[in-house]
């Protein structure tokens, strides 16, 4: 009897076990909120026939943001404002808003909905290779004839994110612009000058270091920050068009300037420029480096520019400059990574009158008035052509906006340009680079992901 | 009721709603999760057969080893060392001592936190500029031994392995506690007045009478660790260069990051084939132990 009772247990357990590993495996076939929204939509649909001063049908449509943390809050009170304004002009059209996290909605939620074919009408949306899926199983609305008809199109700087096939299915909000950050005292006090060359910034970063400083900050935990150093060197020395033929499956890692790249870089590493342990450290902990002035410098993107700034006497003190040309390299030397891959993006499911309460709101978001709130009270990069006045904008953010200006062309952010498992070698790559690795490992492991990709296509 | 009980059809039927449970929610996805694992498939367009492609690919992988090995590390760290310290641990709080119930909360303590919290105070700790451990070396003059924990090849995952066992340990002194309250009184006394010392009462009297919660704590432990996720999700996202992953990190980050559904299935089925060889393994062992 105890016997049996025993092996009932160990498959109890085992029952249990595999029911919970089942259920991990499941997300990829759960519909979400299916049920409810599709009622919620019906309801909407129907006529009111009650409204007799208002001959249009009531249309709601759902919009989903993920603008929950602080550096989002601008954001928030932009499209709270437009939302107020909008419904009080269309008395017809109820915008329903929800806002969840960041990762839950890019990850899950909005992966689940495009499955079963149920996304919110309009959402936040990045563009590239993340969208390019939903595109091929045709979610997303095509918005290329209204952009033409209203002759929105040539208004944005480059839709070249939400772009496939010459037709656009998302319209970015703001862009990015990355570079170096820097602390003009520190710089002073130990006696460098802006680095405008390779080798002046090795230069530096021996200096800074000697002084004491951790010359770069960088917490690479999550992979992404230290994706934005490697991508200057391979730009300066590659050019954007290897990059690109790379992320369509041609070319190879394998050629002398990405060598030269990838030395340069180990070189960087070797001299000291980034802190100890930098893989382990989340994100946040390189903005915090450069707050407290451990470190005199950090690479990262106009979107910190906000939280550099948010201490006036600190402002003061911060500089940003692209990164330094390199002498021998292929690349445009002065170029800029920088780009608009965030925005909005709208469900294909949608009525006749829904597509027209969107447009409407299309119409609301994207012009010169909001994209100036974004320059002067969010900090973000306009995704339009607007004329904004410079003594409005902060110190901090009125350098990344003329360092933008001046730079001679623009590319994209490595890691949204490739596709995702060359992204996720990329990112293994440095984290090895950090660590110390050889070149020609760096060159095998990113060859053999590029080779994947390529026979997977 | 008699009649009731021997008509073996009303068995079945109350049976029957436990069956369609288990059914949906596991044997289903189970068997889906191996037909995805034939495909090629980006989790939303159109599915293209690779027939047993992905597992070929799977054991040419590199990475996957690596997570194969991270988790059979994960599994014998936790099987060796967690219950070896929870068992020294229940049997200490089994003794009558001073403020026992304040010894048990405090054990317990680490499992009632979140994972996140668990793996932010780690964080903390092994934090290569401003953390306790290496505060605490330099202060006793060890600063050749300080190094960057969660990043340094050589300890990045150990150092996983002692912040999961350290969350989960409380929870297995509670199991094993019990099974050691359940020894019963008097034999310990006659093994006691037969003089036997310490030692031998641990290892020949108490582990033996307590042997069927203790195969029970140790398989607990086993499917814990097959698929444990959530501590290096939080604390090294399987880096530095996939030196930490573990089977259930990497199958989400192929499904859910790359977007390679059938790959990731054929990870998942990997685990599933894990676990089932490593249950039988067990039961074998305890069968064999039990009478």
């Amino acid at each position: 009897m105890k016997a049996f009772f025993r092996k009932t247990t160990v498959f109890m357990l085992l029952a249990v076990m595999i029911f919970t590993f089942a259920a991990c495996s499941t997300n990829q076939s759960s519909g979400g909120n299916e049920g409810n929204t599709q009622s919620e939509k019906s309801n909407d649909a129907n006529p009111s026939n009650d409204e007799t001063s208002s001959q249009q049908e009531n249309v709601t449509l759902h919009f989903r943001h993920t603008w929950i943390t602080e550096h989002e809050e601008k954001v928030k009170e932009i499209f709270d404002d437009i939302i107020a304004d909008f419904e009080a002009e269309h008395d017809n059209i109820n915008i329903e808003v929800e806002t969840i996290d960041q990762e839950t909605h890019r990850q899950q939620k909005l992966k689940a909905e495009m499955v079963s074919g149920n996304p919110p009408e309009i959402f936040v949306l990045w563009g590239g290779a993340e969208l390019e899926p939903y595109v091929k199983a045709n979610r997303m609305l095509d918005l290329t004839s209204f952009l033409e008809e209203e002759g929105l199109k040539d208004q944005f700087t480059n839709l070249e994110m939400f772009t496939f096939d010459d037709k656009v299915y998302g319209l970015p909000l703001n862009g990015y612009a990355e570079g170096i950050y820097y602390n003009k005292e520190i710089f002073s006090e130990v006696g460098v000058e802006v680095p405008t060359t390779f080798q002046e910034l090795l230069n530096a970063v021996q200096k800074l270091k000697e002084a004491g400083y951790v010359p770069m900050a960088l917490a690479n935990k999550d992979k992404w920050p230290g994706g934005m150093i490697w991508q200057f060197f391979l730009n300066r020395y590659s050019g954007y068009e290897h990059a690109k033929n790379l992320a369509i499956g041609e070319g190879t890692w394998d050629t002398p300037e990405v060598r030269s790249a990838t030395e340069a870089f180990i070189q960087l590493v070797d001299e000291g420029a980034f802190p100890e342990g930098a893989n382990g450290l989340p994100y946040e902990q390189q903005g915090s480096m450069f707050l407290n002035e451990e470190a005199a410098m950090v690479l990262t993107g106009s979107w910190d520019a906000e939280r550099f700034e948010s201490d006036p006497d600190f402002a003061q003190k911060v500089g940003f400059f692209n990164f330094p040309s390199i002498e021998g390299g292929n690349g445009d030397q002065t170029s800029i990574c920088a780009g608009f891959s965030f925005g909005l993006g709208f469900s294909a499911n949608m009525t006749d009158a829904q597509k027209e309460a969107a447009y409407a709101f299309i119409k609301a978001v994207y012009n010169e008035e909001i994209q100036q709130r974004y320059v002067y009270e969010a900090k973000r990069v306009p995704s339009m052509k607007i004329e904004f006045d410079t003594s409005k904008i902060g110190p901090v953010f009125g350098q990344v906006l003329s360092t933008l200006q001046e730079s001679t062309s623009t590319w994209l952010a490595y890691d949204g340009v490739f596709p995702p498992s060359v992204t996720q070698a990329y990112f293994g790559a440095i984290q090895s680079i950090l660590q110390g690795t050889t070149v020609d490992e760096v060159i095998e492991q990113m060859e053999n992901a590029q080779k994947e990709f390529v026979s997977s296509q | 009721m008699n009649t009731i009980l021997r008509n073996p059809w009303s068995y079945l039927i109350f049976l029957l709603p436990a069956v369609v449970i288990f059914s949906v929610f596991a044997v289903v996805p189970i068997i889906q999760t191996v037909y995805y694992s034939l495909f090629q498939w980006d989790g939303i367009g159109d599915m293209s057969f690779k027939g047993l492609g992905n597992y070929t690919k799977l054991f040419s992988d590199d990475i996957f080893y690596i997570a194969l090995k991270n988790t059979i590390y994960l599994m014998l760290f936790s099987v060796f060392v967690g219950v070896s310290i929870s068992l020294t641990l229940a049997i200490l709080l089994s003794q009558k001592i001073r403020a026992a119930s304040f010894f048990k909360t405090s054990v317990f303590i680490p499992t009632i936190l979140s994972t996140v919290i668990v793996g932010m105070i780690w964080n903390f700790v092994y934090h290569p500029r401003v953390g306790t451990l290496n505060a605490f070396l330099e202060g006793i003059g060890l600063e050749a031994w300080t190094r960057p924990w969660l990043t340094d090849p050589d300890f990045s995952f150990l150092s996983v392995l002692v912040a999961n066992t350290w969350q989960w340990v409380g929870f297995h002194t509670v199991i094993l506690l019990a099974g050691v309250l359940n020894i019963p009184k008097d034999v310990l006394e006659a093994a006691s007045i037969d003089g036997v010392n310490r030692t031998r009462r641990v290892f020949n009297v108490i582990i033996p009478l307590m042997w069927p919660t203790l195969i029970v704590d140790i398989l607990l432990n086993v499917t814990g660790s097959l698929r444990a996720f959530d501590i290096v999700y939080v604390m090294t996202l399987g880096g530095p260069n996939h030196q930490t992953e573990l089977l259930a990190t990497y199958m989400y980050s192929k499904s859910f990051t790359q977007f390679d559904y059938g790959y990731g299935s054929a990870i998942a089925v990997s685990i599933l084939v894990l676990t089932l060889i490593v249950s039988v393994i067990l039961q074998r062992f305890s069968a064999e132990r039990g009478e």
